[in-house]
């Protein structure tokens, strides 16, 4: 390999200045199409991919790309359709914007998420449904870049915030299961915080989740239990310990095992429905007649799968869209704003009275 | 098992656009100013609707296109107040022009408040 080929190099071999190639890329009005043309070709002849962004940065003070913070691993963020809804509203955005798109894995580790976040030249971060004490947000929120957090956690006036009713569409998802005519309700909740915790939920496990939504969705669907006259502390309460198939498969088992008598099953999420659907199948039970399953999301498969899934729209899409706007205009100076987006109970197969 | 077709529900309380933008002026003076900044929110959007008060804030009225039934109102402490915005939606909204007008609207009254408040 020889010498990193620079904006220099360049020009030493064409004889001209390092602001005549620059300008090629930069601003490439300021010369003509024939001397362009000769720069191009010997920068792709000596392998120089263009500008660093990041030298490009500390001179105009704009990197020209926003980054996208995911608590997951990357491979999730191309699995789950939730995600990739998302990913494609913040592409929508970006494209329109003329701006790039970083993803952001968060590293477990407070040294190695300081590295991954301020090692990349953005204008601002995206921060998507991270937990409250992921060292990732700490230290995005140390570098002070515009910010807009994506449903958790909630900072306040602190950073733009997009999110949905949490707690309102848990509360009618339970609705629905108690107006067939179910007393016997359970949750299996998918990711709680950090530790990837499962197994049943008592009061001291729960004071230690993370996860916003996951505290809401829990006081929803005890809401629901309360207004319709029934002890909200009866309800079964299990975690999966991710928004993942074959865990909430797992899970589903071990929780029908411990409490036989549910009829009624409120996900967290429409994967966690997914593998509680499988989990029910695996211990003989029928759905719905059996064990009916809520969602939550309305991802495409939940409209295909077998049984279609009852449960909770929200406008994922849309969401990952006004995020990057939001961000954009924050970029462009605009004061943190908060969007909470319209929820809608979809009512499908997975659900009937109980037999 | 065979499918059945997809029903939505009936409309819920949560079946709102709520955004919310942060001025730095005290809730007194933004809600002061705040017919002025709606008005110049749907001089902007291009609708002709008008307004009428509720509790701390103003419901929109008339022909104010998908914008209609929104309801503007001023809360906060001193010093930040905040401006909440709370578009009814519908099964038809679903697509994301309502979300873009709506949020434009929601930019527009924000800075026209902080700028009638500063000169109040």
């Amino acid at each position: 390999m020889g010498d990193r080929v620079t904006l220099q190099t360049i020009a030493d071999e064409l004889g001209v200045s390092r602001t005549t190639v620059s300008n090629a890329y930069n601003r490439p009005d300021a010369l003509g199409a024939e001397l362009r043309a000769r720069i191009l070709a010997v920068a792709d002849r000596l392998g120089y991919r263009g500008p660093d962004a990041a030298a490009r940065g500390l001179r105009t003070g704009h990197r020209g790309a926003i980054g996208l913070l995911f608590t997951e691993d990357l491979r999730f963020v191309f699995e789950d359709a939730d995600t990739t809804g998302f990913l494609q509203g913040v592409a929508d955005a970006s494209v329109q914007a003329g701006t790039g798109l970083m993803l952001l894995p968060s590293p477990p580790d407070l040294e190695g998420a300081s590295t991954a976040v301020t090692s990349v030249a953005v204008d601002g971060h995206l921060v998507f449904s991270v937990a409250a004490d992921d060292p990732a947000l700490e230290a995005i929120v140390a570098m002070g870049l515009p910010l807009v957090i994506v449903d958790e956690p909630d900072l306040g006036a602190r950073a733009s915030f997009v999110h949905i009713d949490d707690r309102a569409g848990a509360k009618a998802a339970a609705e629905h299961l108690l107006a067939l005519g179910h007393r016997r309700l359970a949750v299996l909740l998918g990711r709680t915080g950090r530790d990837g915790g499962s197994g049943p939920v008592d009061a001291a496990r729960e004071a230690a989740w993370t996860i916003r939504i996951a505290t809401e969705r829990l006081a929803g669907y005890r809401d629901a239990l309360t207004a319709a006259g029934l002890d909200p502390d009866e309800l079964v309460v299990w975690e999966a310990g991710a928004n993942d198939p074959d865990r909430a498969r797992q899970a589903t088992t071990e929780l029908l095992a411990a409490s036989p008598d549910v009829t009624g099953l409120l996900c967290f999420s429409d994967r966690v429905a997914i593998g509680a659907c499988q989990g029910a199948r695996l211990t003989g039970r029928r759905v719905p007649e059996d064990l009916s399953v809520v969602g939550f999301d309305d991802i495409p498969r939940a409209a295909t799968w077998d049984p279609p899934l009852t449960t909770i729209r929200q406008p994922i899409v849309d969401k990952g869209r006004l995020a990057a706007r939001l961000l954009l205009a924050a970029i462009d100076g605009a004061a943190p704003s908060r969007v909470q987006l319209p929820i809608e109970p979809i009512v499908r197969s997975s659900t009937a009275p109980p037999t | 098992m065979s499918a059945t077709p997809t029903t939505a529900s009936t409309a819920t309380p949560a079946r709102r656009l709520v955004l919310t933008r942060y001025i730095d002026r005290s809730p007194a003076e933004v809600e002061a100013g705040l017919t002025a900044a709606v008005s110049a929110g749907l001089d902007d959007a291009r609708v002709t609707a008008g307004t009428e008060p509720i509790h701390r804030g103003l419901r929109l009225v008339g022909d104010a296109d998908q914008l209609a039934g929104s309801e503007v109102v001023v809360g906060g402490i001193d010093g930040l107040s905040e401006l909440t915005i709370a578009v009814p939606w519908h099964n038809e909204d679903a697509a994301g022009a309502k979300l873009l007008v709506a949020d434009r609207f929601a930019q527009t009254v924000a800075e026209s408040a902080r700028v009638v408040a500063a000169a109040a």
